[in-house]
């Protein structure tokens, strides 16, 4: 993954208000996308792991 | 990722390049000067490569468009190109008569080094080189002038396309697709999507939650009732029993009949017990049904064990050393076991067809009395509704001698009983669970226990599918703004590195007009220090900015491809081509620059002095033979008469 987009998602992800599980994860997606190499489970795992509140 | 362009062939294309060969070596010369004269097909190769890279369809008319002559039906062309170890050989076989292009592909760690038909190269960067992104390093030169005119979005689709954000925008729209999945499956139980249509369903849950529990409590409140009833038409039948005691003419008649009521009572619930136990077997009842089990017995299918719970049995047989019937199990009568083993298993319900049949078999005619007690059971019956009779007479006799109490007695057990009875078809339409009885009753979920418990689950079930759902919709929704977000803060990052190299390069490539990029949006936006904004720009200035622009667009990024390029300098001052010459060839690992004699000047003289270049001279003869030579010296004095718009005539030494 390029240094801009690493740059990038950590500064997205410091103010995202997600656990440190789900910002690993979606590194390690992001970083598996820009080379093709991911799967749907892949993707539902991140989506999964994103804190949101239902009722809102 | 390394790609290195290693050598090309042409046969039978225009521009008399046939059986022409290109060969750069492996490793190839990380520069290559290729001087051809005007007219030998130099726009053509930049559309081979291209093409060849990219695996673009090539319309009818261009493909027609590289024929030599009339009497050619096809033309070939193929290129050798190594991604990181792999080489791949790309032929493009052009049908000059039906206009088609077909792509054909070998690998060399095929077997055999297979040619395969199509355009064939790794997923990953065949989905960077479209035919647009090609543009950028096999250069266009009209790339210059777009990548600058806001129209377009050049400059910013090259920084996706190479740095791979693209492909962030691919993942938005698999959770896109993924979300239209998790709606149809869960369409089935709810339509529900949104945070209001929640809120609903829960509120629709509560009311059937609420309706239960009133139903409940109406079963509590009929069943104490019903009980109360009960027990007070056992008082009264208490008060006529001792009401009728009190007279003597009576008394003896009333306690030998409740003696007698009290003993049958007890004979016809020890046979009704006993009967019960013969009905467990079906074939006592009558011989008509042993019968029919025989039949049935032998129309089943031969004897088979239950899959899930027999196949371990076979295995671990299989592992003895002797067999049930005693017989040695040698490798032989293991496998035979193991491979058999199928043949006698079946679906797991055998298991009750099984029983069935062992039931069946071991049945033993001739030894119920079911009969006998049938007879003696509805004899019983028969003396107990006479005693009920001969009480009901006693009582009616009393009344009948002038005693209005027992009267009043007899007529509040009778009120009481239909009260009673009410009760009970209540309870019972409240609490069936049978469906041919909740039909007869008229009730539905809003009156039936059972059917508002069915209700409830399936409520629960479609909010707990809503709210998987929505918690899915919205969890997406975060996630891909949270992508977006990423790709977008990646892409102004990426911007504004380049931005700073790009205007470094210019500051030496263009010292005096301090032309320089004052923001990439979708193109190059240009501001000169003295002008404020700047737009126009002479052709060389535009060549220099997209150069700037490029190498350092390709400079740090994760694929490292081959840079190619026609005219370089044509339209470059003197001075301005060799500070690109100095510049550019320091930024790329492999660079391929297409010349005429003309561009030397200023452009080739600066790689005189270089290792590791390559120059290769095309031309025809006085034969219109095409020739080829990599000779320096042949490349530096080669001239050309046609400089401009004649055709290519001579090389001369």
């Amino acid at each position: 993954m390029n240094e801009e987009l690493t740059r990038a998602a950590e500064e997205v992800l410091a103010n995202a208000d997600q656990s440190a599980e789900f910002q690993r994860r979606l590194l390690k997606l992001l970083q598996n996308v820009t080379t093709s190499n991911y799967t749907d489970a892949d993707v539902r795992q991140v989506i999964d792991l994103t804190e949101v509140d239902v009722e809102e | 990722m390394d790609v290195k362009l290693i050598s090309w062939r042409y046969k039978d294309i225009r521009g008399g390049l046939s059986g022409v060969d290109v060969d750069l070596g492996n490793p190839p010369s990380r520069w290559t000067l290729i001087q051809m004269p005007n007219g030998m097909g130099k726009t053509t190769t930049m559309h081979l490569f291209r093409a060849a890279f990219s695996g673009e369809h090539l319309e009818p008319d261009i493909v027609k468009g590289f024929r030599p002559s009339d009497s050619t039906k096809a033309g070939e062309f193929e290129l050798v190109m190594t991604v990181g170890d792999q080489t791949y050989r790309i032929t493009l076989l052009l049908n000059y008569e039906s206009g088609h292009c077909t792509y054909h592909t070998a690998r060399a760690d095929t077997q055999a080094g297979g040619k395969q038909k199509g355009h064939v190269l790794p997923k990953e960067l065949k989905s960077l080189l479209t035919a647009d992104f090609c543009r950028l390093f096999i250069f266009d030169g009209d790339l210059a002038r777009k990548i600058r005119d806001l129209k377009y979005q050049k400059a910013s689709d090259a920084i996706s396309a190479l740095y791979r954000l693209d492909k962030l925008g691919e993942l938005r729209a698999q959770i896109d697709r993924l979300i239209i999945e998790e709606q149809e499956r869960s369409s089935g139980t709810t339509k529900t999507q949104t945070s209001q249509g929640l809120k609903a369903l829960k509120t629709r849950m509560e009311t059937v939650k609420s309706r239960l529990a009133g139903l409940k409590r109406q079963e509590r409140t009929w069943a104490q009732t019903l009980s109360e009833g009960r027990a007070k038409v056992q008082e009264l039948e208490a008060s006529i029993r001792n009401h009728m005691q009190q007279d003597n003419d009576f008394r003896s008649r009333a306690i030998s009949l409740e003696m007698g009521r009290s003993a049958i009572d007890k004979e016809i619930v020890d046979i009704a017990k006993s009967t019960l136990a013969e009905l467990r077997n079906p074939a006592a009842i009558h011989p008509c049904i042993i019968h029919e089990l025989s039949e049935l017995g032998h129309k089943m299918q031969r004897l088979k064990l239950p899959k899930t719970m027999s196949i371990e049995f076979f295995h671990e047989l299989a592992d003895q050393p002797k067999c049930v019937c005693g017989r040695e199990i040698g490798p032989n009568e293991k496998s035979t076991i193991v491979s058999c083993a199928k043949d006698y298993l079946s679906e797991d319900q055998i298991g009750v067809v099984n029983a069935i049949k062992s039931a069946v078999r071991q049945y033993e005619e001739g030894t119920t009395t079911f009969a006998a007690r049938a007879t003696e059971l509805g004899e019983r019956m028969a003396q107990r509704q006479k005693l009920n009779g001969d009480w009901d007479r006693l009582q009616a006799e009393r009344v009948a001698a002038g005693d209005p109490e027992l009267e009043q007695f007899k007529l509040d057990k009778a009120q009481q009983e239909e009260e009673n009875e009410q009760l009970e078809a209540h309870l019972d339409a409240l609490t069936c669970t049978d469906a041919i009885l909740q039909e007869s009753h008229g009730v539905d979920e809003k009156s039936n226990i059972p059917l508002c418990k069915a209700d409830l689950r399936l409520r629960e079930k479609a909010l707990a599918e809503a709210t998987g759902t929505v918690a899915f919709l919205r969890k997406s929704t975060v996630t891909k703004e949270l992508i977006e977000e990423i790709e977008h803060r990646a892409l102004e990052l990426i911007k504004e590195r380049l931005q700073q190299a790009t205007n470094d390069k210019l500051k030496v490539v263009i010292p005096t007009e301090a032309i320089k990029i004052a923001r990439i949006g979708g193109a190059l936006e240009l501001e000169s220090d003295v002008l404020g904004s700047k737009q126009q720009v002479s052709e060389g200035q535009s060549l220099a900015i997209a150069y700037a622009f490029l190498t350092s667009l390709f400079e740090q990024a994760p694929y490292r491809l081959p840079f190619i390029v026609d005219s370089p300098a044509g339209s470059l001052d003197i001075q301005v081509r060799r500070e690109v010459a100095e510049l550019i060839p320091a930024l790329f690992e492999q660079m391929i620059m297409f010349v005429i004699s003309s561009e030397r000047e200023g452009f080739a003289e600066p790689f005189y002095g270089k290792k590791g270049v390559r120059y290769c001279t095309i031309w025809r003869d006085n034969t219109q033979t095409t020739q080829t030579s990599q000779d320096l010296t042949f490349f530096k004095q080669f001239h050309s008469e046609d400089n401009g718009s004649k055709s290519a005539q001579v090389g001369v030494l």
